[in-house]
């Protein structure tokens, strides 16, 4: 049954779907810099009037723990991404690479240090990349 | 930052990603690394980058003391990069051995595979080759 995007559920499935992805666990094994948040702006479409947001505790190439909060609470992650809900579509569906996403100003670095993210561009690509193993139900655009 | 080196985002190029991104990491590796001070100083003239299937493109002029990141191509670069995005993404991430390119590294052998392919041009050389390797040092994230 498909799980609705976002909810805490999705959240979780998001966490396994990382946690039995090779390629993230190959290409993010040397990542030891904290948690990243995706931040998703406020969408009526979502039944949501403020920022909701995914931090993920990665490490090592795993993801430790996986939390559905507010976007006010994503702010004390060390990489914190913001994106309207159309575009984390895209991206988390494969139908857009994550970094030309961010060329395209869809993706924005909120926080973090971007000399590391673009370090470790293979795992965020592969990061995201999960998310396509995660039978979803996603909103009406 | 070091010493009075600066490095701007024109108000016109705020919603350029590809602008905000470069000029972030610019920003960034010039403060954890003041030693690239001097090859920013080096970097002298324009540089256009043209990542052809994000459709989005920057202008980087310097003077040796700023760097202003601008939409779009703007006159007659020195030197003009195009390719995909990907690539345009591995020019900070190229394997360098000593001061040399290390050409057993593995994005240093896809870029080499996409210029050979066209995939990856590079306008300008040989004239703009101190720009384009000053540019490389002060961008990479190695």
């Amino acid at each position: 049954m498909a799980i609705r995007f976002p909810s805490t559920e999705w959240t979780h499935a998001f966490r396994d779907a990382v946690n039995a992805n090779t390629t993230y666990a190959q290409h993010g094994k040397g990542w030891t810099h904290g948690k990243v948040a995706y931040v998703i702006k406020a969408d009526a479409r979502l039944g949501t009037d403020h920022d909701m947001a995914m931090v993920l505790d990665l490490h090592e190439g795993k993801c430790r723990g996986a939390e559905y909060v507010d976007g006010a609470a994503a702010q004390s992650a060390d990489f914190v991404i913001t994106a309207e809900y159309p575009k984390w579509r895209e991206v988390l569906s494969g139908e857009v690479d994550p970094t030309k996403a961010m060329m395209q100003n869809k993706l924005k670095l909120e926080k973090g240090h971007l000399p590391t993210l673009v370090k470790y561009v293979l795992a965020s690509k592969a990061l995201v990349g999960s998310a396509t193993a995660i039978d979803t139900d996603y909103p009406a655009l | 930052m070091a010493g009075a080196l600066s490095v701007e985002l024109d108000p016109g190029a705020e919603d350029n990603g590809l602008a905000g991104m470069l000029s972030t990491l610019m920003r960034t590796n010039l403060e954890d690394h003041p030693e690239r001070a001097l090859r920013f100083a080096s970097m002298k003239g324009s540089l256009a980058i043209f990542a052809e299937d994000a459709e989005v493109a920057v202008t980087i002029t310097c003077d040796g003391q700023r760097a202003v990141f601008r939409d779009g191509i703007v006159g007659i670069p020195d030197l003009t990069i195009r390719g995909g995005f990907e690539q345009i993404g591995d020019l900070s991430r190229m394997e360098t051995l000593g001061a040399l390119p290390d050409p057993r590294g593995p994005v240093n052998r896809s870029m080499w595979r996409a210029l050979r392919g066209g995939v990856l041009r590079v306008h300008g050389l040989p004239r703009a080759l101190p720009l384009l390797l000053a540019f490389g040092d002060v961008m990479a994230v190695h």
